[in-house]
């Protein structure tokens, strides 16, 4: 058994991309034994704003004006709010293309669902509310923790090692992390637990909080924390597959 | 050792002309048999079509989230362009997309082709085309142009697929019959290459061998196809290699 749909929530920097990385340098076999994931697709909003800027850009040298996104000095941002209910309803669309009338794909799989929210109008809960059912009743979620000033550090960081090899590097905007995701409503919807069950929409979803501070460059490390959290998710997720 | 692939195949011809069954029909053929008759290894494929649905579906999300529909409206299930900026959009959206993609990694092209798939129409369709792609793209380029008439382009569209799908695919999408009529009733094809079978396109100083390919009656038979795409292939590769 594995995780169907993994929720890889957390800030901007918090450690999500290295967790990731590190599910797929993992020996296949061992992924799945040790940590429930089989092999995997990820689904990051992410590149859903990467996409709409990239496609307003273009339609900005025709005259045509943004409505969605703007570029600052250090990246894309969202103009407004509802930018989030966009991604949410563009993770539901590609849910209902490409994943859910395929249920026979999850007894191999497992999709990793990966994106950041704040404390505003469309925070966690708010985000993970708006998603299908379909994609609800498969999921768990691990939440890597880290604090704002923690990962405003690691953001500037990874922005400046990755500008030592392109110029095409990135970070998430100054003005998005400060605006968007300076405090999140992560605590609050799990009453602080690090652990338990979400009650959403009135599906149980198993989830976790990993703290992923001090950071750590030593894999032998992060096997551990990772071990530790993706095995209390699992034992809920099969618990809730018992009841 | 000189390079035995073609770099970029353009597919062109009008909605229902057989662009996305002839690459079918390359990818039912062998690889070493497509390498040695029609000189293409290994493909990617780059279709402006699920850029213009995709388009067209985020605003189906924009809309409910109360931006105003700025490029196509939404009948039903199937979607109506409505501004023709989003044509000269995908033309610029391949130029980034090839030059980030591939372009940018000359080691694709040491072994692969890139198919570039398009239909164009009206009085200057192709020829706006091909003053807005790229010249890193043109000059290594090579035009498969495929003919047919606009009445059985008409009647291959509408047999592909029913307005029902909305999960349109490369193979079964079907572009509403007025938009056939508007965009590829006439073209300027005949004009741009003065009626001649093969020969070059000339555009922003450049030679771009084409080759012109009468693909009626339709037939799904692969000796058939093998038989009709064959010769053109080879006449192009030829000219390709003289440019």
């Amino acid at each position: 058994m594995h995780f169907e749909n993994l929720f890889v929530l957390g800030r901007p920097a918090a450690g999500k991309s290295e967790f990731i990385d590190f599910m797929k340098n993992c020996d296949p076999n061992k992924r799945l034994e040790k940590f429930h994931v089989a092999p995997f697709d990820r689904v990051d909003d992410y590149l859903f704003l990467r996409e709409l800027a990239d496609n307003e850009n273009i339609m900005e040298k025709l005259g045509v004006p943004k409505v969605v996104t703007k570029l600052t000095s250090d990246g894309i941002v969202a103009m407004n709010e509802l930018f989030f209910l966009f991604v949410t309803e563009k993770m539901n669309l590609i849910f209902n293309q490409k994943y859910l009338p395929q249920p026979d794909l999850y007894k191999s799989k497992t999709i990793l669902i990966e994106f950041s929210r704040g404390i505003n109008r469309y925070g966690y809960r708010h985000s993970i509310s708006g998603l299908d059912k379909g994609i609800l009743s498969r999921g768990s979620i691990i939440y890597i923790k880290a604090s704002y000033e923690e990962s405003m550090r690691r953001n500037e960081a990874r922005y400046q090692e990755k500008m030592k090899y392109s110029i095409l590097a990135h970070k998430c905007p100054e003005e998005a992390m400060e605006r968007f995701y300076k405090t999140d409503d992560w605590d609050e919807l799990t009453g602080g637990k690090e652990s338990g069950m979400l009650d959403i929409n009135g599906i149980e979803i198993p989830f976790v909080t990993m703290n992923n501070e001090p950071e750590s460059k030593d894999d032998a490390v992060m096997e551990e924390r990772y071990y530790n959290a993706l095995s209390t998710c699992f034992e809920l997720w099969q618990k809730k597959q018992r009841s | 050792m000189p390079k035995n692939t073609f770099d970029n195949l353009i597919v062109i011809g009008r909605g229902g002309c057989g662009k996305s069954e002839l690459i079918d029909f390359l990818k039912k053929t062998p690889e070493a048999d497509r390498l040695e008759k029609f000189h293409i290894g290994a493909f990617d494929e780059l279709d402006d079509f699920p850029w213009l649905h995709s388009m067209l579906k985020d605003e189906d999300i924009l809309e409910q989230l109360g931006y105003p529909r700025r490029f196509g409206e939404r009948v039903e299930n199937v979607y109506r362009t409505k501004d023709y900026n989003l044509y000269n959009f995908l033309i610029l959206k391949f130029n980034v997309t090839i030059k980030e993609k591939y372009i940018a990694k000359p080691e694709f092209y040491e072994k692969k082709t890139l198919f570039i798939e398009f239909a164009r129409g009206r009085e200057d369709g192709y020829k706006k085309v091909f003053n807005m792609l790229d010249k890193e793209i043109l000059k290594n380029s090579a035009i498969f142009y495929l003919d047919n008439t606009f009445e059985e382009s008409l009647r291959r569209n509408t047999t592909r697929s029913t307005d029902k799908d909305t999960n349109q695919t490369i193979l079964n999408h079907k572009v509403p019959v007025e938009v056939m009529e508007y965009l590829y009733k006439t073209h300027d094809w005949y004009e741009l290459t003065d009626k001649q079978p093969s020969g070059y396109v000339s555009a922003q100083g450049l030679k771009i061998p084409f080759v012109t390919v009468w693909n009626m009656p339709e037939t799904l038979d692969f000796k058939a196809l093998e038989e009709r795409y064959s010769g053109p292939l080879k006449k192009l590769w030829e000219l390709y290699k003289t440019r």
